[in-house]
């Protein structure tokens, strides 16, 4: 079964798009994430080789909250002089059918500017769950008559979205569960940012 | 400018090892091959959302 592969990418905002110099002293990488994560040391490591490249700081800026949205909102409303670019995902061209209000276009406000990398979606499970595989999960779910509960990185995120479409194309009985904010990895990770 | 250097530094094999350390695949891909992915992923994944109908705050 293949999901959407979600892809990692270099954004500017839409108004830099054109510059051709590249007159910062220094260029800021807003990571919309915490520090640790994925994104985030992807970003560190392309930040350090752009820094070789270039002969100038890139320096990470981790800005999380929102679903990613307060870092791409303000990589989106930075001003057009090109030195704040974007680290994110594909995944906000979907953004402006999951948000009720979205304060800027994903396809309009910023300009993509290359990829950088993707990565692969896991579901784990405890060990004392009789399955070794999605199919044997999807199985046993069908067979349990509440089904299975799960949790994501973010309710709209692409984890969702492809538990969800592995339900509705097998028929296994996942149910998404909100978890109170408090029991996010993300807030003790949050508290670790500097 | 920043593009083609990008997509240099993301092709070399030794960033594609780091990456792999820490479960990533460079994808090397310019910005209209970006932008063509955000378009698949808006129409692949847009009407997952209207079934769920997800309306985030």
């Amino acid at each position: 079964m293949r999901i959407v592969p979600v892809a990692l990418a270099l954004f500017i905002g839409a108004s830099s798009a054109g510059a051709q110099e590249y007159p910062c002293s220094q260029i800021k990488l807003v990571v919309p994430y915490p520090a640790g994560g994925a994104t985030d040391v992807a970003s560190r490591i392309v930040a350090e080789r752009l820094e070789a490249v270039f002969k100038k700081p890139f320096f990470v800026e981790n800005r999380g909250g929102a679903t990613g949205n307060i870092g791409t909102v303000a990589v989106a409303t930075a001003p057009a002089d090109g030195c704040t670019l974007l680290v994110n995902a594909t995944i906000i061209a979907t953004f402006i059918h999951s948000f009720a209000k979205l304060s800027y276009d994903p396809f309009k406000d910023l300009a993509p500017v290359g990829g950088v990398g993707v990565t692969p979606t896991l579901i784990v499970a405890a060990p004392s769950i009789p399955a070794n595989d999605i199919k044997g999960l999807v199985e046993w779910s069908k067979a349990k008559s509440d089904g299975l509960n799960y949790s994501t990185a973010g309710y709209g995120l692409q984890q969702h979205l492809a538990a969800e479409e592995i339900a509705q194309r097998t028929g296994a009985k996942f149910y998404p569960r909100r978890l109170p904010r408090r029991w996010h990895r993300h807030d003790r990770s949050d508290r670790r940012a500097t | 400018m920043l593009g083609a250097e990008l997509q240099k530094i993301i092709a070399e094999p030794a960033l594609k090892q780091r990456f792999a350390g820490i479960g990533f695949d460079a994808t090397p891909d310019d910005a209209d091959e970006v932008a063509a992915a955000m378009r698949k992923t808006e129409a692949d994944l847009s009407p997952v959302i209207k079934r769920l109908n997800i309306k985030l705050d």
